[in-house]
């Protein structure tokens, strides 16, 4: 036991490392939090857009630059001391450590805030009995543990046997797919709405951000149209394609560290970390909410996979499959700004040099603008439009400097811990000399966190901490697995397995065990629903809107037509019709320009028939639309096209939801 | 650096505010509601005038946002203020601060100089005669700037607590409650900085 607090011993030689890191991310921390306070109090922002719904502008034009600036500063700071402070031995005595580190992780710890979402309800009811959720995580902790213990087991006892690995992969992929399994793929209309909108519409021949905009998916979109015009897609497949994402993402969050850390228990408590965190903490199914983690967290869990790979961060190859980044736009701008500041790292630490790292900056650049290029080539031979990729940047604006659905950030935060992972990630990298390999993966890997973040940092809502939590616990883990290959001591790694276990797994379930058990339930439920293998949105389209359907079919019989509805881009996609406004979903419209972009065409044709919802005529009881949670923009968009085309719709047949109403 | 520390340690002093979250106003009808989400500002633990007024109507009508002033208000006041301080920053917190700073610059600046120099004065008198410098130097130079920070920091805390509350009204509406907070702010400022 004294061997371990000696002065050479291994808990005294965390507490130098861990002082250091308390240090740095305090100092972070209180720079970062007043320093936001005071920017906003002496050059307020303020909103110069028109918003339809202002209560949902909240600008925040420090937050982020300010949360980028200051951490790289601080890690050059890092490798600026790095240098110094390696050349001298700052003798400090044993106990004096202790006592800093007490201190200092009281004073970290003061700054946390509760776990997201901890004890949290929503949306769901207290159930009258109890019980019932702490049997369900009883379970839930019973069954991983069962899964870790015999994979660790049957690891060893086949140790030697080359085939044993690949078949634990293998088994390991049809767990993850079985926890993340929603029976009957449901969707939440609303959310799928913001993919499926984009794609018909690429469908139809418009071009996205030239002619249509997206908010989300730019090579998704671009993918999933191509599939469709191949019949190999069709719109209710898209909830297996998320979930083949997840199963994706998780799988090579597994694969990383285990490689990294050769230990089949450490990576198993990482993967079921990661899962019960990033899945099952969530307030809904996952896989309902097409742009929650697997679909915007892929590109980046890839690209550390090919880093894996191919070694070498400045190869030619990495840099090219670095270019399936946009498959969602804001990660996309998130993994170019992780490569370049990866690269710039790389450079201080010498694993390439100046000239090289200039080469490969360049070589992003260019791999990146001939991407663009093809995609403008193969757009303009199919007879579309080119892109203007300046327009990816509207909607960047819109909520990063606008401030349209930011929510500003609390200065006692649980986000915190994602910043003492970054610093501990570059300390350990900076200060120690070992593997470049392992060290190029826990850089980029923390980079990839800092920036994927940004999505905190501006919408600061902490089920986002969640969405993030991925890549942070990949990052976590990556730098943890290093050093656990170092660990000899069978005792130390029990304990460690067993802290692990509590912290990253018991822990969070624990917190959000009624988010759990509804999750489990609802499972449970369409399980005994039967056919589990159906698309479950299928069947709910053509019952919800058959009527509307043929009311559409019969009266407005133009290619091009205008639907003003929350559900118009599921009438758009079954009826086949194009849409005659420059927007999908409508719910998307958000300002004066957005509107004017919106109905530029519509008002240069203004159509003598449109299907327009039936409660704004009052034609029809209040009723329940599919995508209920949509912003209801049809009466505002009407009263612009009216106004514009100087006419007024009058209604003159109604089902119990559209009315088709003409110019008068 | 002394200094530098000294003004570092002084601006990162914590200092408590009103928290518009959970500070309530508890009506004599035994309704209560948290300041913030109800667009009332108080950073002194009293109301002005026209806070005063808009406290008592809401208390009467469970009204807001009474610009036009259609509702009278009571004559006698019916509420009294339940307060719950929130808390900027800690003396841990600064020391560390303060402490890393010195350090760091000390370091760096004892490396460049380490070429330069080689001072034959013994490393005490060099520390006492620093501190002594270093005391003076921020009591004469840098006191004032830096207590005008430190109370712009106190309503930089005050009015951002206050804008989180109210959010759910929107920018534009608590931009409309700054032209009236700045005019209390700016007095309480003066009182800081004195």
């Amino acid at each position: 036991m004294k061997k371990y607090f000696s002065s050479e011993g291994i808990l005294t030689k965390f507490v130098d490392f861990a002082n250091l890191l308390l240090v740095i991310t305090n100092i972070w921390i209180i720079v970062y939090t007043g320093m936001v306070d005071f920017l906003n109090f002496k050059f307020p922002p303020r909103v110069n857009e028109f918003f339809y719904r202002p209560g949902a502008a909240f600008p925040e034009p420090f937050e982020m630059p300010l949360y980028l600036i200051l951490s790289f500063f601080l890690t050059v700071a890092i490798w600026l001391l790095a240098k110094i402070y390696l050349k001298k031995n700052m003798i400090i005595a044993t106990p004096l450590k202790y006592f800093f580190f007490l201190i200092l992780t009281i004073q970290f710890i003061t700054k946390l805030d509760h776990f997201p979402l901890a004890n949290e309800l929503y949306p769901y009811n207290l159930r009258p009995h109890g019980m019932i959720y702490n049997i369900v995580l009883a379970l839930y902790i019973g069954t991983i543990s069962l899964i870790i213990v015999e994979f660790t087991f049957v690891a060893k006892i086949f140790a030697k046997k080359k085939f044993i690995i690949p078949v634990l992969f293998i088994c390991i992929g049809f767990i993850i797919a079985f926890f993340t399994f929603e029976p009957r793929f449901p969707i939440s209309a609303h959310e799928y709405k913001y993919f499926y909108g984009p794609i018909w519409e690429v469908i139809s021949g418009k071009t996205l951000f030239t002619s249509i905009h997206t908010d989300y998916g730019f090579y998704a979109t671009l993918f999933f149209a191509l599939l469709y015009k191949f019949r190999l897609f069709s719109f209710s497949h898209l909830p297996i394609y998320v979930w083949i994402a997840f199963i994706i993402q998780y799988f090579l969050s597994f694969y990383l560290i285990f490689k990294i850390s050769r230990s089949m228990v450490f990576a198993l408590i990482g993967l079921f970390s990661i899962i019960t965190i990033n899945y099952f903490c969530f307030f809904v199914l996952p896989i309902t909410i097409t742009q929650y983690s697997a679909m915007r967290r892929l590109p980046s869990v890839l690209l550390l996979f090919f880093l894996y790979k191919f070694k070498k961060i400045d190869s030619r190859l990495f840099s090219l499959l670095a270019i399936t980044d946009f498959w969602i736009v804001d990660t996309g701008i998130s993994i170019l700004m992780a490569l370049g500041l990866t690269f710039l790292y790389f450079t201080f630490l010498r694993y390439i040099n100046l000239k090289k790292f200039f080469v490969s900056i360049i070589s992003l650049i260019l791999f990146q603008g001939c991407v663009f290029l093809v995609i403008n080539i193969v757009h303009l031979l199919a007879g579309y439009r080119y892109i203007n990729y300046v327009d990816i940047l509207n909607s960047l604006k819109e909520h990063a400097v606008t401030g349209l659905t930011m929510i500003p950030i609390e200065s006692h935060n649980f986000f915190w811990l994602v910043i003492l992972i970054y610093f501990a990630s570059m300390l350990y990298v900076f200060y120690k000399k070992g593997q470049v390999e392992a060290n190029q993966l826990i850089i980029l890997s923390a980079n990839l966190s800092l920036f994927n973040s940004l999505y905190f940092v501006g919408r600061s809502h902490p089920a986002n901490i969640l969405d993030i939590s991925i890549i942070v616990l990949l990052n976590f883990f990556l730098l943890l697995g290093d050093v656990w290959k170092t660990i000899l001591s069978m005792k130390l790694k029990t304990i460690l397995t067993l802290l692990l276990f509590f912290i990253f797994i018991v822990y969070p379930a624990f917190e959000r065990r009624y988010s759990l058990t509804e999750l489990v339930a609802q499972k449970l439920r369409r399980i005994e629903q039967g056919q589990i293998f159906t698309l479950e949105s299928d069947q709910i389209l053509q019952k919800q809107f058959a009527k509307d359907l043929e009311l559409i079919s019969k009266n407005l019989t133009q290619k091009e037509i205008i639907i003003l509805s929350r559900d118009e881009t599921f009438l758009f996609f079954l009826s086949g019709k194009k849409n005659l406004l420059d927007v999908n979903p409508q719910s998307g419209i958000d300002t004066l320009s957005e509107m004017n972009f919106a109905v530029k065409k519509a008002i240069s044709v203004c159509p003598k028939k449109i299907a327009v919802d039936c409660r704004i005529f009052q034609k029809c009881p209040l009723y329940e639309s599919y995508s209920q949670k949509s912003l209801f923009t049809a009466p505002i968009i009407l009263n612009t096209i009216e106004k514009r085309c100087s006419v007024q719709y009058k209604p003159t047949i109604c089902n119990n939801h559209l009315c088709i109403a003409q110019t008068e | 650096m002394f200094c530098l520390a000294i003004s570092i340690l002084y601006l990162f002093r914590p200092y408590q505010f009103i928290d518009h979250n959970k500070t309530k106003i508890v009506c004599d009808n035994n309704m209560s509601y948290e300041i913030g989400p109800n667009l009332i500002f108080n950073s002194s633990g009293k109301f002005d005038e026209q806070e005063d007024k808009n406290v008592r109507k809401l208390c009467e009508y469970a009204i807001i946002n009474d610009l036009a002033d259609s509702y009278k208000s009571p004559e006698k006041i019916n509420y009294h203020l339940m307060i719950s301080y929130g808390k900027e920053g800690s003396w841990v917190d600064a020391f560390l601060i303060s402490i890393a700073f010195f350090l760091v610059g000390s370091t760096i600046i004892e490396n460049l100089l380490d070429s330069f120099i080689k001072m034959k004065i013994g490393k005490t008198s060099i520390i006492i005669l620093a501190l002594l410098g270093g005391f003076l130097m921020f009591m004469i130079f840098l006191k004032n700037p830096f207590t005008k920070v430190y109370c712009e920091r106190q309503m930089a805390s005050r009015i951002n607590n206050f804008k989180k509350a109210a959010y759910g009204f929107g920018f534009e509406r608590i931009a409309q409650e700054e032209a009236h907070i700045k005019k209390i702010l700016s007095s309480q400022f003066k009182t800081c900085a004195k």
